[in-house]
């Protein structure tokens, strides 16, 4: 028994060593209408910039935290990795919300709120937003762009009908051009006739154009048409910094972007309204959110400065894909605006 | 936070009282120290104290003799989950245990009475009015009603590995499973006498 006692303990105190490096390296929880939901700020002060990080659907936080953001971005300025309401490790006794993009929306302000409080009045706030994200952030602009010194739009999904829409007739076009390099002729021929059978205005087609995206990543992924980027930093992140079981649960019981695709949700119409520095980032290979929804979601945004990028050798990470230039991108956008 | 405590209090006394109040002497009472990790690499430990309920049986088979018993217990646990939060944990139920011949035995854990708080690292609210202010001692309360199963080799001091399953209710808008890798110890509390 003592020896057990012994180990216990040992293991508790090593999990509790804390190496002061002279960063910022916080836990910090953000309540806010019946949610305790975690930011993970990490990163260098000196600038006095920080760029809040909103993950896509079914993701979280601290599944950015490798390559790039940890090794780069973060010697620059203060990276805030965010687990969203219902998702990853946030957690809190709370009923079913009416417009929940709506109150996801206030939570991401309500962190900005609480970042403001503790780090300064006078840090500039970047706010970047991944696939689902993407929609979360721009909604979040929506509400109050006057926080932020600049939006990053990573292949946000600002329209969920659009990209439903544009999710088939993109796989279409991949599928032809693979077929003409002479790569995988068979299995993307089939994956051809397979989408042309889908009418995408019906619901019924969603689940299996999804599938039918699934196959193609796997497809470009085998051809080495773009490179595989599953990292041991990435699978440590995922299960051993973040609660894998917790983070699957709480996926399978809150599912923003189903909510979202039950409203119709779309930023669209009210893009004009976003009149702050923009950047954004999308893959050409991307077969979840296509690139007409960029496409649209850059003509139709209301700021002067706007970049667009499409990356070419990206599916839908940019920032796992093509990390260097992601970084450069992002960094100089934000020198330029902060 | 105060509501939390009151009830783990008001638990904790109630079962304390059903086991002190046994009819049963001191010496069917035992101890158990585990090391109850969540998921594995949250370290974590909980104390029980298993007393017996119900008197040994013995039957016969396959030409074997076992013996099945019942006890009742109460448990106190926590664990660390270094990037975001310490669980603690309050829970009683009846343990039903299965010893062979040779003393391997195993045994099945129901503890339908539980509470489960967290304790979160620094915390900040924001109000409807955008008010922002820390939060003193964070934290969540949840139902934790918890089943475990476990392996083992039974004597003056017995030991054991199984793992633990402990539901957190409401967790969000719905409920979160926690699942516990046990190893532990039991050792007779002998009487102060």
């Amino acid at each position: 028994m003592r020896y057990l006692l012994t180990f216990t303990l040992a293991l508790l105190a090593t999990s509790c060593i804390i190496i002061n490096t002279g960063r910022i390296s916080d836990v910090i929880y953000v309540r806010h209408k019946g949610a305790d939901m975690p930011a993970h700020v990490h990163g260098d002060p000196a600038k006095n910039t920080f760029l809040i990080v909103l993950h896509g659907a079914g993701s979280f936080g601290l599944a950015f935290r490798d390559g790039e953001f940890s090794q780069n971005l973060e010697d620059d300025y203060v990276v805030v990795y965010f687990d969203q309401r219902g998702q990853s490790m946030a957690q809190g006794h709370y009923s079913k919300p009416e417009d929940l993009v709506d109150l996801m929306a206030e939570d991401v302000l309500a962190l900005a709120a609480v970042l403001r409080e503790k780090y300064g009045e006078d840090i500039n706030l970047f706010l970047m937003g991944h696939s689902w994200g993407g929609l979360l952030s721009g909604a979040t602009l929506l509400k109050d762009q006057s926080q932020f010194a600049g939006w990053i739009n990573v292949a946000g999904a600002t329209d969920i009908p659009l990209a439903t829409a544009r999710r088939g007739s993109r796989i279409q076009i991949i599928a032809e051009e693979q077929i003409d390099l002479g790569n995988s002729i068979e299995e993307w021929t089939a994956i051809s006739e397979e989408v042309d059978e889908l009418d995408p205005s019906e619901e019924s087609s969603y689940r299996p154009t999804l599938r039918l995206a699934a196959r193609a990543i796997e497809l470009l992924l085998r051809d080495e048409v773009i490179e595989s980027t599953t990292t041991i930093e990435k699978l440590a992140q995922a299960i051993l910094a973040n609660n894998p079981i917790t983070w699957a649960v709480s996926d399978f019981f809150n599912q923003p972007v189903s909510e979202a695709r039950e409203m119709d949700y779309s930023l669209t119409p009210r893009l004009q309204e976003i009149t702050l520095p923009t950047l954004m980032i999308f893959g050409r290979y991307d077969v979840s959110v296509p690139l007409q929804v960029g496409a649209v979601a850059f003509e139709e945004i209301g700021s002067d400065k706007k970049d667009v990028f499409v990356f070419e050798q990206t599916i839908h990470h940019p920032h796992d894909t093509e990390g260097s230039r992601f970084v450069q991108e992002v960094r100089r956008f934000i020198e330029e605006n902060r | 936070m105060i509501r939390s405590l009151v009830c783990s209090a008001i638990l904790a006394l109630i079962v304390g009282s059903m086991l002190m109040n046994s009819p049963l002497s001191a010496q069917n009472r035992m101890l158990e120290l585990t090391y109850s990790g969540n998921n594995l690499w949250n370290p974590g430990f909980r104390l029980a104290i298993v007393q017996d309920w119900k008197e040994e049986k013995t039957s016969t088979l396959l030409g074997k003799e076992r013996s099945t018993s019942w006890s009742k217990m109460i448990t106190a646990g926590l664990y660390h989950d270094v990037e975001s939060h310490t669980g603690f944990y309050i829970q009683a139920g009846a343990l039903y245990r299965n010893v062979g011949e040779k003393g391997w035995f195993f045994d099945a854990e129901l503890s339908p009475l539980g509470l489960y708080r967290s304790f979160l690292t620094e915390t900040w609210a924001v109000d409807d009015n955008g008010n922002v202010s820390q939060v003193r001692l964070p934290g969540r309360t949840y139902l934790a009603p918890a089943a475990a199963l476990h392996l083992g080799k039974a004597g003056k001091r017995e030991w054991f590995v199984g793992g633990r399953v402990m539901t957190l209710l409401p967790y969000n808008t719905y409920i979160l499973p926690l699942l516990m890798i046990e190893l532990g110890v039991r050792s007779p509390l002998t009487s102060t006498k």
